[in-house]
């Protein structure tokens, strides 16, 4: 009974230590869980400050700036939603809400390319520290033409001028091409 | 009284105790080859786990192609053997160095995986690692294939690596788990790095 006891008051404080370290972080945001659908794509990526930190010093020697970044960075978060027919509906109303609710809780949403008919629908969402520093990262993607919704967040200090260096990096294709991007839709 | 009489009368003792030393350490030595050698064809905890796990949530029968693992005891054998066998890249040496364990299971799956099973393999593997504190770092259902890879919850930095994954592609499930010494990894790609350069 003891043990049962004590396993359980473990857990509990393993879990509300897990939660305070996101709850003091600004730059995180809940993304929930997403099941993969069956014959569709998912991809989930789950990476913590200790795992981000021991990568940084594995890329230190050949990649100095990228060593850089990921020295800042305390939580990467990917998720890749693929949908068919009967979930399209869900999906698109799951990213539309999540985007209201970043708006909603001060997120600034930096940029927008909305493509017509198959193209991607991008929102990038950053949440600022200081007049460069940003604490944090949402990039929502609904690409309607390979049935699928990314959402990202990357949790940690971040200048401005490195998110596109990040989105190389990270092999985060809508934050590496964020140039392009935004250069597309001031042309 | 006649010191040749004395002396055949005690008993042979000291032989008498090497030849039990002798058993004893037989013994033990036949218990070791028999741990090892168990060892060797049985899977790490963490890997047994996810494989009854995922076996149980799929609904196609398994055969076992390879299963094999290599601990502390055995690496160290190697190290050692390696040692002595004049050249041996220094990357294979400091590779093996920075091993302390690995474990390996290569299954046949005898039937096709179902989109439907395979969506089956993630929660089934996500429950069995969760209930011994491993969390999903990484995820990935494309196609034909599901890669999942976990980690300690409470991995810090500067502990040893301990890694777990599955890979279920086409009909051939592949389960790994391996723990490595952060610093010596470290080394290896810096060594890599330096060897790359000349």
């Amino acid at each position: 009974m003891k043990n049962i006891i004590r396993c359980a008051a473990a857990s509990l404080a393993f879990s509300l230590a897990a939660l305070s370290v996101h709850a003091t972080d600004a730059g995180y945001v809940d993304l929930g869980r997403f099941k993969a659908v069956e014959g569709c794509e998912f991809v989930e990526v789950d990476l913590g400050s200790p795992l981000l930190k021991f990568a940084s010093r594995l890329v230190a020697r050949e990649d100095q700036e990228a060593a850089a970044l990921l020295r800042g960075l305390k939580h990467v978060r990917v998720n890749v939603v693929g949908y068919d027919d009967a979930t399209c509906a869900d999906t698109t109303d799951r990213l539309q809400k999540f985007r209201a609710e970043l708006v909603r809780a001060g997120w600034q949403q930096i940029v927008t390319a909305r493509g017509t008919g198959n193209a991607e629908d991008v929102v990038v969402f950053v949440k600022l520290a200081g007049d460069e520093a940003i604490e944090g990262l949402v990039v929502t993607v609904l690409d309607a033409g390979s049935h699928e919704a990314v959402f990202v967040n990357v949790v940690g200090s971040i200048n401005a001028d490195q998110l596109s260096a990040l989105g190389e990096k990270l092999h985060i294709a809508p934050l590496a091409d964020l140039k392009i991007s935004a250069a597309s839709k001031d042309a | 009284m006649n010191p040749v009489e004395s002396a055949s009368s005690q008993p042979p003792a000291p032989r008498r105790k090497l030849w039990r030393w002798v058993a004893v350490l037989a013994g033990a030595g036949a218990l070791l080859i028999t741990l090892s050698l168990w060892n060797l064809f049985t899977l790490s905890r963490e890997t047994t786990a996810l494989r009854k796990e995922l076996f149980d949530s799929l609904p196609l029968p398994a055969s076992p192609q390879v299963q094999v693992s290599a601990g502390p005891v055995l690496l160290g054998l190697a190290r050692t053997a390696l040692s002595v066998i004049p050249d041996v890249p220094p990357e294979a040496r400091l590779a093996l160095r920075s091993v302390r364990a690995a474990s390996v299971g290569v299954y046949q799956l005898h039937g096709a995986v179902e989109s439907s099973d395979r969506v089956k393999l993630f929660v089934a593997a996500d429950r069995a690692m969760a209930q011994r504190r491993w969390t999903r770092i990484v995820g990935v259902n494309h196609r034909r294939d599901t890669v999942l890879v976990y980690m300690p919850a409470d991995f810090a930095e500067g502990d040893s690596l301990r890694v777990c994954l599955a890979v279920c592609a086409e009909d051939k499930l592949v389960l790994v788990s391996a723990v490595a010494r952060g610093d010596e990894l470290l080394e290896l790609v810096q060594q890599h790095h330096r060897l790359a350069k000349l």
